[in-house]
């Protein structure tokens, strides 16, 4: 099992607006840069960027659109310092027609760059929703971070979220696998309603014994962790335990809790004012929970973390990147 | 397969996992608080799970972990939390279960018997708190239709907790804790004892009641206590204090007739009010053990605050109810109309209500219309009864709630019945107690 002991990438999704993504990515980011470590952000919310905004930059200079229009040649050129000491960003193309919906190349470029970047973390900023481009960029980022809110609809999304990103991780899997994709997205042939992952592991091992271990390390690899954000009271710090909860039994996964974020009205006020130093101010509530999950993420980093089986052979069809790239050949 | 084919679902069983569970944490909290109420007012808890019944073990009297996590901890294990308290001795309370639509029918026939401390289910069941009293052992029990005794050992769910059967959470109509469980009732004694549902291992008062038809023809001599009960009442306190006063000074000192005074007071609230009779039934039973005046404190609500003697008060009382009493005469002097002139030239005044007052199977028009002379003769005759809307209210008061009934008035003719209801007023106008607005001290 091959041993990454860096986790520099980290995807912050969620799939509703509105939860603090991007409030937590910049706060992660500012955490993280003052325990001594290089941050780089980058706004992963390809139709709406705005984490720039929030950071302070009204224009910047370059963005995104440069290096996906191949203006500049390498990913690393279109980063830009920020005010804040340790943070450098990568602005989102929020003005280009289709900047929503880059191409293949255009999305295997960027990711293979994004392991290139100077940084000791880099931490993504997804966009909304449950598109196959955030949720391929969720999927091949070691680290996960699923950021909600205690309120029941945005523990429904976010556990929709996590839902949709594990099956197209099992889809890209058996990408070309029409018997294991029947079963993940339509009924079982012999008429028996799928209604959890122990059912489909039961079916593959009944149909396909053979493709069962794959399945059952894809699930073992995926591995998520939560965020709750503005946490205003007990039920709320508890909220995570319920996505556990219904993860293991109806996706047979366990996603670990990162930490949470107490509710702090002076989050709206920086992001109003644009000055994220707000943030910074040491007898700040929010700021301890950020550090403790700044610190965590640390700590995670130093362990070992499976990204993929070494035991599998590692031809160019198994690689990351030409697993990404058949699934877009078969998608388009 | 093709991207549109990529669908995927949240289904049913999920989405209600996490609603549930969301919903049972807030539900947690708000246990939390109740049990810790609950606490406060020494009643043993249990931690029930909803659906199976089976105790939760959770040790309510521990504070080595906050309560709210602990019922949150089982409520993530998927367990429905119920608060449930354990009556009997050691609660010193015990519950009666009803279908608040039915069982009412058959618990009225043995008198009073609804609690001070009440929680109700949305499908109209109730569950009514009793204090337990000392002497007593009851046991849980079914003795009729609809009504369910919980006594010695019986776990009674107690707000919010949900009902299993029917899945609505019980809430308090009357919070222990804003109005405590009360003694039973008398009508509730009576159904118990009809049905043999308790034994009383040491003796205590009865507190059975006298219906009013047995009790007036007792205190009809009494004027000062008649005057007490029907003067209107210048505060709940004052008025039983008085009526309890007065019944002592006219010898008047056995629990049931006391009891049945204070029950059938026409001013009074305590029919209404079972908090309050529960009360006053504690100070007569205090009264007539001791022998000592009553003590009018009840709970945060005194009854009153004034413990001086009553002997002075009612000497200046009964100087100022003289000198009223004058001032009345002369005022009643003065607007008696020249004869000839009056009401008979006007509607009499309310002969609608009189009329009520007077219907009855077989009455007839010339009844009526003999009434209606009576009614104007009394009324000539009677002019400062006759001047006061109030004043004639209360005669009718009196016609109906004595005259009416008092046997020593049937047959007689209407014009003595109407001049006995004027005399019962004007003796009640006349009471040291009454302050009625004159014309030289209007209010």
């Amino acid at each position: 099992m091959a041993n990454h002991s860096n986790i520099k990438l980290w995807s912050i999704g969620g799939g509703k607006g509105g939860v603090g993504k991007s409030v937590v990515t910049i706060g992660l980011g500012i955490s993280l840069a003052r325990l001594g470590n290089r941050v780089i952000l980058l706004d992963g919310d390809l139709g709406g960027a705005n984490l720039h905004t929030m950071m302070g930059l009204r224009f910047p200079s370059v963005t995104l659109e440069d290096f996906l229009l191949k203006k500049v040649p390498r990913l690393e050129d279109v980063v830009l310092e920020t005010p804040i000491e340790g943070i450098s960003i990568i602005c989102g193309a929020d003005d280009i027609l289709g900047a929503a919906n880059p191409t293949f190349h255009q999305k295997i470029r960027l990711l293979r760059e994004l392991e290139e970047l100077p940084a000791d973390f880099v931490l993504i900023d997804l966009g909304a929703g449950t598109s196959f481009n955030i949720l391929d960029l969720f999927n091949h980022s070691p680290g996960k971070i699923a950021v909600f809110s205690g309120v029941s609809t945005s523990l429904q999304n976010v556990y929709g979220f996590i839902k949709c990103a594990l099956f197209r991780k099992i889809s890209r899997e058996f990408a070309k696998d029409g018997e294991i994709l029947a079963l993940l997205y339509e009924e079982d042939p012999a008429g028996e309603d799928i209604s959890c992952m122990d059912d489909l592991v039961a079916q593959v091992k009944r149909v396909a014994p053979e493709k069962c271990f794959r399945l059952l390390k894809a699930l073992r690899d995926f591995e998520v962790f939560l965020v709750t954000n503005m946490v205003k009271n007990d039920q709320d710090f508890r909220a995570a335990e319920i996505v556990q909860s219904v993860c293991a039994d109806f996706l047979n996964i366990k996603p670990q809790i990162l930490g949470h974020l107490l509710a702090d009205p002076l989050v709206e006020v920086a992001i109003n004012q644009m000055v994220p130093s707000l943030l910074h101010q040491r007898d700040n509530k929010i700021v301890r929970g950020l550090e403790q999950i700044a610190k965590r993420m640390v700590r995670l980093g130093r362990h070992s973390f499976p990204a993929w089986s070494p035991e599998e052979p590692k031809s160019a069809k198994s690689s990351p990147l030409n697993i990404f790239k058949e699934a877009f050949e078969s998608s388009s | 397969m093709s991207t549109s084919q990529f669908a995927v679902k949240i289904g049913p069983q999920e989405l209600g996992q996490i609603f549930t569970l969301r919903k049972n944490l807030d539900l947690m909290r708000v246990l939390a608080r109740f049990a810790e109420h609950y606490r406060r007012l020494g009643w043993p808890l249990a931690a029930l799970e909803a659906q199976s019944g089976a105790d939760l073990d959770i040790d309510f009297t521990s504070f080595n972990k906050p309560l709210t996590k602990r019922l949150m901890d089982e409520t993530l294990q998927g367990r429905e939390v119920n608060l449930a308290v354990r009556l009997g001795a050691s609660a010193r309370v015990f519950a009666l279960k009803i279908a608040a639509d039915q069982a009412p029918l058959q618990l009225d026939k043995c008198g009073p018997w609804r609690s001070t401390c009440i929680a109700a289910l949305k499908n109209r069941q109730e569950q009514h708190f009793y204090r337990l009293p000392e002497a007593w052992e009851l046991p849980s029990s079914a003795p009729a239709d609809h009504i369910q005794v919980l006594g010695e050992g019986a776990l009674a769910f107690v707000p919010p907790s949900l009902e299993p059967d029917t899945g609505h959470n019980w809430r308090w109509l009357k919070a222990p804790w804003e109005s405590p469980p009360c003694p039973p009732p008398a009508g509730l004694r009576r159904f118990l004892e009809k049905h043999d549902l308790f034994t009383v291992t040491q003796t205590e008062p009865e507190p059975r009641l006298l219906a009013w038809s047995m009790l007036f023809p007792q205190i009809a001599r009494h004027k000062d206590l008649l005057s007490t009960l029907l003067a209107p009442p210048v505060s709940a306190a004052r008025y039983y204090r008085e009526i309890i006063t007065e019944a002592l000074k006219a010898g008047i000192n056995e629990s049931k007739m006391l009891q049945s005074l204070l029950w059938h007071a026409p001013h009074g609230e305590a029919r209404r009010s079972p908090e309050l009779w529960g009360h006053l039934v504690s100070l007569v039973t205090e009264l007539t053990r001791t022998g000592r005046p009553a003590s009018f404190q009840h709970g945060r609500k005194g009854l009153g605050q004034e413990r001086t003697s009553p002997k002075p008060l009612v000497h200046h009382l009964e100087r100022l109810a003289a000198r009223t009493l004058e001032l009345e005469r002369q005022l009643a002097d003065l607007q008696q109309a020249p004869k000839g002139h009056g009401r008979g030239r006007r509607d009499l005044p309310c002969w609608k209500e009189w009329l009520a007052l007077i219907q009855r199977s077989g009455l007839d028009d010339k009844d009526i219309q003999d009434f209606k002379r009576e009614l104007a003769d009394f009324l000539r005759k009677n002019p400062d009864l006759a001047g006061d809307e109030k004043k004639l209210v209360l005669v009718r008061y009196c016609y109906a709630n004595y005259i009416k009934i008092d046997p020593a008035y049937d047959g007689l003719p209407e014009r003595d019945r109407l001049a006995g209801a004027g005399e019962m007023a004007r003796t009640f106008l006349n009471s040291p107690v009454l302050k009625m607005p004159t014309r030289n001290n209007p209010r």
